[in-house]
């Protein structure tokens, strides 16, 4: 479990628990099947297939896929919702907000594994 | 099922109720309630009103609430200006999206717009003209 902020220029795969801030400004987040994370999230895409509360500002995408509970606010230019996902809250989505330039790097992994 | 359909130059006022699937491409103003049924706003179409329906699917723009037994489905040309609540969501991409959603099991339309049901009595609740 990790408690705290974190912020990075690389592509982050959450898998286990996190609790605080995640801004990955220029690179992807993707909250692993068995992630639970109760944050505030910048990032350029998110990808849900856990559990996410807080608030989401995706500034490209968030996809949120049929095995995601999703609670909070998100607000994006571009979402998709699989059927089967479970939301609860406000949703802001639109292609009026801008896109940053899309950047190729290696994603750091964080596994349910490196708890204790 | 019949299909209703609402063509891309009709407009309509009120609350549109009944037995069959409806296909919006013209424009609605006031409610649908088809909590039976099955609606689909086509690309042209246009609502601005709440909608209660067992399946709901959004081509083209809705401004109001929409209670779904069933199944919402957004559609990438479509927009939902409004609180959304339905068992199944899907949101395709390029859908735009300003309201609340909220997965719920049963969505109860009392809970999600009250102000609506008193508004407009069912047609079962209303005096026959025959005796």
């Amino acid at each position: 479990m990790l408690i705290g902020t974190l912020a990075g220029q690389e592509d982050v795969f959450i898998d286990g628990t996190l609790e605080g801030t995640i801004e990955l400004s220029d690179s992807d987040l993707t909250i692993g099947p068995n992630g639970n994370v109760k944050a505030n999230i910048k990032a350029r895409k998110i990808t849900v297939f856990g559990r996410v509360t807080g608030k989401m500002f995706p500034a490209e995408r968030i996809e949120i896929l049929r095995t995601a509970t999703v609670r909070g606010t998100v607000k994006t230019p571009r979402i998709v919702v699989e059927e089967g996902a479970v939301i609860h809250g406000k949703i802001e989505s639109g292609q009026d907000m801008n896109f940053p330039a899309a950047k190729q790097a290696k994603p750091l992994i964080i596994r349910q594994e490196s708890r204790g | 099922m019949k299909t209703a359909n609402i063509g891309e130059s009709v407009r309509f006022e009120g609350t549109l109720s009944g037995l069959e699937d409806v296909v919006v491409d013209g424009e609605v103003k006031g409610s649908i309630r088809l909590p039976e049924c099955s609606v689909t706003i086509g690309p042209s179409g246009r609502i601005d009103a709440d909608i209660e329906a067992r399946n709901v699917t959004v081509l083209g723009r809705v401004t109001g609430n929409i209670v779904c037994l069933e199944r919402m489905r957004l559609c990438n040309s479509g927009s939902i200006d409004g609180d959304v609540r339905a068992p199944r969501i899907l949101i395709e991409d390029g859908a735009v999206v300003r309201g609340r959603m909220d997965v719920v099991k049963t969505p109860s339309s009392s809970e999600a717009a009250p102000q609506t049901k008193s508004a407009f009595p069912s047609t079962q609740a209303l005096p026959s003209a025959d005796s």
